[in-house]
């Protein structure tokens, strides 16, 4: 993807590719805490059925995926592992934030041992408000991420404010 | 709740028969035996001990008029005790419930088939009945017969209680009471404290220089085998009060303050089987064939937080020891790899401390003072 990140690629050639990476989006699972429940019930269940926006939620490896949902309780202990998988993964790659306790430590925000909030290990795309969300709500901010991919200038990448859902 | 399995019950338990319902006299196990659909919880007399609270509270009480009645062909010496010791209570609601329509043995019937099922919506019922009707005094009047009511309520539901205790539970405590006997024997003065309640587990409170011993009685001698868990208890108040209490200005404020920087033992409350120190080691114990469980607990002494490890006596104790070390800094003797389970390494502190302080509180006071209002029963309501 040197060519993407270096944009010099015409326009219309750009365009194909991101529209394609946008419905292409292998979604790497973190669930750590009750959001994984709902974030499984819109990864795998028919009734929502993710992969008709062309998210598919099957990488066995960070190094397969282009989005992970960080979705849960992130703890100082798990923080690490989450640094470490995330740095595995191959560029160019998104992160959404899912539930209050990844978005800011939410009702652990006094905890001694919750990280507050996920954004403090990696750079989240967009963060997902609920205890815990809905599947439509992850539904929601999947689709929003899919239309940043699609107008997104690479070069301008790590500069745009995070999408906050809701 | 239930760890009895069906098959189990068709071989000899512990009191060395099998429950059918032609070897059970008591018309309450008939029934329940005869329809087990009806209750798949055992029974009093065929439960393994320590169940006993269940199955008492799923037990009907026989009340005078037809349940008697259907006994009396068959053990009509029980069942008139029963009746007996389960009237006082059924008596009183079958004729607050049947009011003064009718005999009583007409009555008794439709009243005490809801009261055998469910004591606690009978002595609803019973309550509702006597309430005075509204008079024109108001509510005061009303307040007052409500106070009486709830009064008359408790009074109830206590004594309802009492009968179900003393009918249904004495095998818990015999076999609570035989386990401490032996742990007496065992151990002499380092058994140091007990308690028993009807329906619940033995509590034993032990020197903690017996604590590793405790555990070899227990397994060897008692068998329980089954080790449940093992934590630690911090009794000191928080000495940063109740989050939860008003911003400070308040008197209550104040009262929490006062109440929490004072750290004499005064101030320390212990649970069952008492105790002296700030820390108590805290174990369960569990016989899987019987049932029966016991509760350890050891003093700490607050100069030296150091205790045995149980590892070697039970090895399920290896992760437990572990929390509770990084958890309380409570040191045990003797353990293979005390290291953290669950924190990062390099995290400094016991979190489950009372006196850990929580840095975002810190900084910021609990957000729930915003709305602080009454909880209902404290106060007028209001």
């Amino acid at each position: 993807m040197g060519l993407v990140e270096r944009a010099k690629m015409p326009k219309p050639l750009s365009h194909l590719l991101s529209l394609s990476r946008s419905y292409s989006l292998w979604v790497y699972q973190w669930g750590l805490a009750c959001c994984a429940i709902e974030m499984g019930a819109t990864f795998g269940s028919p009734r929502y059925d993710v992969m008709r926006l062309g998210v598919i939620p099957f990488p066995v490896s960070p190094r397969q995926a282009d989005l992970v949902v960080i979705s849960g309780t992130v703890t100082d202990k798990m923080a690490p592992a989450i640094r470490r998988l995330y740095e595995q993964m191959p560029e160019p790659k998104y992160v959404i934030s899912m539930g209050s306790c990844a978005n800011c430590g939410g009702p652990y925000w006094d905890s001694y041992s919750g990280t507050k909030g996920v954004d403090q290990i990696v750079p989240v795309d967009g963060y997902v408000p609920g205890c815990p969300p809905r599947p439509e709500a992850l539904l929601e901010g999947i689709v929003l991420l899919q239309e940043r991919i699609r107008n997104e200038d690479m070069s301008e990448r790590w500069r745009g404010e995070p999408i906050v859902v809701g | 709740m239930s760890s009895v399995d069906p098959d189990g019950r068709e071989e000899p338990d512990a009191e060395g028969q099998a429950p059918s319902a032609d070897d059970v006299d008591d018309p309450g196990l008939q029934t329940e035996i005869a329809n087990p659909a009806d209750s798949n919880q055992p029974t009093g007399s065929s439960a393994a001990p320590g169940e006993g609270t269940t199955a008492a509270d799923d037990e009907p009480v026989p009340a005078p008029g037809a349940p008697a009645e259907l006994s009396s062909d068959q053990t009509p010496s029980q069942g008139q005790e029963r009746g007996g010791s389960g009237s006082p209570a059924a008596d009183d609601v079958a004729q607050a419930a049947g009011g003064d329509a009718g005999s009583p043995d007409t009555t008794a019937p439709a009243a005490t088939a809801p009261a055998a099922g469910a004591p606690a919506s009978s002595t609803d019922s019973a309550v509702v009945a006597e309430q005075p009707p509204p008079t024109p005094t108001g509510a005061v009047r009303e307040g007052a017969a409500a106070e009486r009511s709830r009064a008359d309520k408790a009074a109830r539901a206590e004594e309802v209680a009492e009968v179900v205790d003393d009918a249904e539970t004495p095998e818990v405590d015999e076999a609570a009471g035989r386990l401490l006997d032996t742990l007496s024997s065992a151990l002499g003065d380092d058994l140091q404290q007990t308690h028993v309640a009807h329906g619940r587990e033995a509590w034993a409170r032990v020197s903690v220089d017996a604590w590793r011993r405790t555990a070899e009685v227990c397994r060897d001698e008692l068998g329980l085998t089954y080790f449940c868990f093992l934590s630690a208890i911090d009794w000191m108040p928080s000495p940063y009060g109740r989050s939860e209490e008003p911003a400070a200005g308040d008197e209550n404020a104040d009262d929490a303050e006062q109440g929490g920087d004072d750290e004499s033992p005064a101030a320390i409350e212990h649970g069952y089987a008492g105790g002296e120190t700030r820390f108590q080691l805290f174990a369960r114990l569990m016989a899987p064939v019987t049932s029966v469980g016991l509760i350890l607990k050891a003093d700490l002494p607050d100069e030296e937080l150091r205790a045995p490890s149980l590892v070697e006596v039970y090895a399920g104790a290896d992760w437990h020891e572990r929390e509770v070390w990084e958890m309380y800094g409570i040191t045990f003797d003797g353990h293979p790899n005390l290291v953290h389970l669950y924190l990062p390494g390099a995290f400094e502190g016991n979190p489950l401390r009372k006196d850990f302080p929580l840095l975002s509180r810190e900084v910021k006071p609990w957000p729930g003072l915003v709305d602080v209002e009454a909880m209902p029963g404290e106060g007028d309501g209001s």
